[in-house]
């Protein structure tokens, strides 16, 4: 295990969330993930609304309480911890959210937006301490001091992603939750805010946790992707592996659904989406998750659950059928 | 063949706290018979406010200029009377948007609002008609059980369902022209895709043609059979589908392209952001709307809008650099075109 530590910045065993929805009936909102974030990589969580990609960051990130399984960041558990005894962790973990419009105080300046951490973790004393570092911080995310006095409504969408990133990084972390960072931008403002996320993880061998519907981006950003599906892991396995042979029918509708810029292409290719809907979380199919969605489920599949099992070169999937 | 609709220098502007919003600023189309024409820009491009013009559905800070003309039916929508717009409105036109709560009724079963959208058009019809009607187009957007789901409450349905109700409902009155206004952006990719097959399996069956406005170039590409780009209130370029991608013409277009990842492109290869932001529309930039973020722009770029120079019959793009008399140097991108 000590010698795991040392490469992996996190580690999550098990993670199982569950939410009360009255009346008896459970939300299995996240039910035992496990995986590893290696320090200065990228781990891509990808799945449809509802799969528990989100939660499952909240929960890592101790905004909500784990019902079950662990979470180790950087070698300490922090399982148990109280708000208290994670404050001085918090450092090391931050988080950067989909919404830039939501995520920013209107009342504040951008300047009190980014000292705020810097007051809040006792790094300076008084804001007019921090104006260095924030002018610092602003200039690293392609901002300028003059922005300082400003609000945040006086800026654009990307510009307030860039905001969110200088107010989560300021702290210096080693783990950076991303949750859907670009879905809500316009598409010449993405790729701006991809450049600027891959540029900090090469000079301050940041990690990580890179949450997305967007497969196409998940992939480009990823080095190790794992697909959820109603609460589980169904896949895991390095990038370009995952995408180039992807083992669960799951993963394989996911990406048959992804439309393809190149409309000569998309006329040609036999497109194999996935049919129906997300069944509810509360009453999760028995078995395989997904066996109700699935073109290959056989008999066995609605009965026993598979589990993730390594199928080569630390290919994961969770698959009766899958060899 | 004479075109479904046809947009003829359309400009709006909206009156806010903060000055005038030019939102449209003359656009020209149209749209031929049983098509599906693509609208691609992003947010603040004018796409959406150009295509509620078509059906009147602006706030009241919107203003129509007068030398606009949307002519459907040998008739100018622009000018018709309210009574005339309400009857063309979900009849002949149709539309769906990103979000189905907004059209549909929480508080009326689904069914029933599907209803009376046939016995608003159609009033010769009896309720059993209409019933029976109801129920076909339930079967006809994939609605399993019908039966059952017309009875439903619009939360008994999940986002996906939702959207195809209101797909429902917008055929209801076989309408000649669908306006699809993004529809699939808040739809999880493997629903999209539901969506997109249904769009093109109607489009087979009636013929209807559609016009999709959209910010997701994937999305045109597997659809659209033609496209129109916006950006700060203009069209910049117009293709055939084949045609925008193997040649894109005007510098916004490659920017866009060059911007999304796609499953080939090597993890190593960094993304080409477009740098800047979107203008803002109270004050839009001089001459081309992009020259601002353009990599490519000259002095010329900023003294006036270029006009639309020929790309190939039906290809056309606003660039002062597809002009034959351009420089044909390092700094313009369509250099390699000309031999």
């Amino acid at each position: 295990m000590a010698e795991k530590s040392k490469q992996a910045i996190l580690e999550v065993e098990n993670l199982t969330k569950h939410f009360n929805a009255g009346r008896r009936s459970v939300v299995h909102a996240v039910d035992g993930v496990s995986f590893q974030i290696r320090r200065g990589k990228t781990f891509g969580l990808v799945g449809e609304s509802g799969c528990g990609k989100s939660t499952c960051a909240r929960t890592i990130i101790r905004i909500y309480d784990l019902t079950d399984g662990s979470v180790i960041l950087d070698g300490t558990d922090i399982t148990r911890m109280s708000q208290k005894e994670l404050k001085p962790l918090r450092r090391k973990m931050q988080m950067i959210f989909q919404d830039p419009y939501a995520s920013l105080n209107a009342r504040m300046t951008v300047r009190d937006i980014i000292a705020e951490p810097l007051i809040a973790h006792g790094i300076v004393r008084r804001k007019q301490d921090a104006d260095e570092i924030v002018a610092d911080m602003l200039g690293q995310v392609g901002l300028t001091r003059e922005h300082m006095g400003r609000y945040a409504h006086e800026f654009s969408g990307g510009q307030r992603q860039r905001i969110g990133i200088a107010r989560a990084l300021v702290l210096q972390p080693d783990l950076l939750i991303c949750d859907e960072p670009i879905s809500a931008l316009d598409v010449s403002i993405q790729a701006q805010v991809i450049n600027l996320l891959r540029d900090f993880q090469e000079r301050k061998n940041l990690s990580y946790l890179f949450i997305a519907h967007d497969l196409s981006m998940v992939r480009y950003v990823s080095d190790e992707v794992g697909v959820m599906y109603l609460g589980q892991l169904v896949e895991r396995s390095d990038s370009d592996e995952l995408y180039a042979h992807p083992l669960h029918p799951y993963t394989r509708g996911l990406l048959g659904s992804i439309p393809i810029a190149n409309p000569k292409e998309a006329r040609l290719r036999e497109k194999s989406g996935i049919e129906g809907d997300l069944p509810s979380p509360i009453n999760p199919p028995a078995g395989c998750r997904f066996h109700t969605r699935c073109p290959f489920a056989k008999a066995e599949c609605s009965e026993e659950l598979p589990l993730l099992r390594d199928l080569g070169g630390g290919h994961y999937a969770a698959c009766h059928l899958a060899l | 063949m004479d075109p479904v609709i046809s947009i003829e220098n359309l400009s709006v502007s909206f009156q806010t706290g903060s000055g005038l919003v030019q939102a449209v600023r003359g656009i020209s189309y149209k749209l031929n018979p049983g098509e599906i024409l693509g609208i691609v820009g992003e947010s603040g491009s004018g796409k959406s406010v150009s295509s509620m013009s078509i059906l009147r559905l602006l706030p009241d800070t919107a203003r129509i200029s007068d030398e606009s003309k949307i002519i459907f039916g040998g008739r100018n929508l622009v000018s018709i009377s309210r009574k005339e717009m309400r009857e063309i409105r979900g009849g002949q036109i149709a539309m769906i948007f990103q979000d189905p709560m907004s059209s549909i009724n929480p508080l009326i079963p689904v069914g029933k609002q599907v209803g009376e959208m046939i016995s608003q058009h159609q009033h010769e019809k009896s309720r059993g008609e209409i019933q029976k009607e109801v129920l076909e187009l339930f079967r006809k957007v994939r609605i399993p059980e019908p039966e059952k789901r017309i009875k439903c409450y619009p939360h008994e349905f999940s986002g996906g369902m939702r959207q195809r109700v209101m797909i429902a409902m917008a055929l209801a009155n076989h309408p000649k022209l669908l306006i699809a206004d993004e529809p699939t952006t808040a739809l999880d990719v493997t629903i999209q895709d539901q969506i997109l097959k249904q769009l093109r399996e109607l489009r087979r069956e009636y013929g209807t043609s559609v016009i999709f406005i959209t910010h997701d170039l994937a999305v045109v590409a597997e659809l659209c059979d033609r496209v129109e780009v916006m950006y700060g209130g203009l069209i910049l370029e117009e293709a055939p589908i084949d045609e925008l991608f193997e040649h894109p013409s005007h510098p916004y277009t490659m920017g866009l392209m060059a911007a999304i990842p796609d499953l080939e492109r090597p993890r190593s290869l960094p993304l080409y952001p477009i740098p800047g932001s979107p203008p803002d529309m109270t004050n839009p930039p001089k001459g081309c709307p992009f020259q601002p973020r353009c990599p490519y722009a000259r002095r010329i770029c900023a003294s006036r809008v270029p006009d639309f120079i020929s790309v190939s019959e039906q290809h056309a793009s606003r660039c002062f650099l597809l002009d034959p008399d351009a420089p044909q140097d390092e700094k313009n991108p369509f250099k390699y075109r000309k031999s």
